[in-house]
């Protein structure tokens, strides 16, 4: 296996099944055409510790990989400070009023059980609560950004 | 008004240099596409026109190109090895005259307005 074989199947990992031929054949043109300048540079073939050197002035393979994966993001950078805060916000006002009832639960308890039925109705109820919350704020502002996104 | 250095900072300047060159490269690699060329003759080309770019970027770029139907490419012989070689296709040549005539009206409209700046 020469060192381009090994960079290749290394960007390889990273890239979606459907275009991962096509875009290895090219990177592959890619490579070889830096090498052949650097032959034509020094005038001598380059071995293999020359070209693992050329190699490694490369992006590294993760990074390569995502120039030709650009995915849209689900919330776009103009909006995400204020996702982030109202996700943030939604966030401590529900573990606000799980803390509150479960205190209040926790003061009527009698017994070592109920209060440890109360701590996993607290861990369990605000838990689904915060998935709740996030799932409704990404879905809202995934719609506004669609909105935005139409718009522009 | 003025801010209290001269310098902005570098990081600013880079970023700004970045958004500024992004449409640049894109409008310089379709305008050198109107002849058949492979990546690397592609990134020469702008490199002779004043325009680097890196490998990474410029490969990329392309294939969004071909994806977004304004190029047209083909694998082909060229020397001891396969290429790629690129072209406009219709769509492409419309979207770069187009481009171009944007091109011409923004560049007109900046330099009238640089033309009355202190520099």
């Amino acid at each position: 296996m020469t060192p381009i074989d090994r960079y290749l199947e290394r960007v390889s990992f990273w890239l979606p099944a459907r275009k991962r031929a096509d875009i290895l054949a090219d990177l592959r043109g890619l490579l070889l055409d830096r090498i052949e300048a650097a032959e034509a540079a020094t005038d001598h073939p380059l071995d293999e510790d020359e070209q693992r050197r050329l190699l490694a002035t490369m992006e590294p393979p993760v990074v390569l990989a995502a120039r030709y994966v650009e995915q849209r993001p689900v919330i776009s950078g103009m909006l995400a400070f204020f996702y982030w805060r109202v996700l943030a916000l939604a966030g401590v006002v529900i573990a606000g009023i799980h803390t509150l009832i479960f205190c209040g639960e926790a003061a009527q308890a009698r017994s070592p059980a109920e209060l440890g039925l109360a701590a996993t109705d607290w861990v369990r109820g605000g838990g689904l609560a915060l998935l709740v919350a996030f799932a409704s704020v990404t879905l809202i502002f995934f719609l506004i950004d669609s909105r935005r996104r139409r718009l522009d | 008004l003025r801010g209290r250095t001269a310098e902005p900072p570098r990081r600013t300047l880079d970023a700004l240099r970045q958004e500024l060159r992004r449409g640049t490269l894109v409008l310089g690699a379709l305008a050198v596409l109107n002849e058949e060329r492979h990546g690397a003759d592609v990134r020469d080309a702008l490199v002779a026109a004043g325009l680097p770019i890196d490998d990474g970027a410029l490969y990329p770029m392309l294939r969004r190109l071909e994806e977004q139907g304004l190029l047209a490419s083909e694998w082909r012989i060229d020397g001891s090895r396969k290429k790629r070689f690129y072209l406009l296709s219709p769509a492409g040549s419309a979207a770069l005259a187009e481009l171009t005539v944007d091109w011409r009206a923004q560049a007109a409209a900046v330099t009238a307005l640089l033309k009355g700046s202190t520099l």
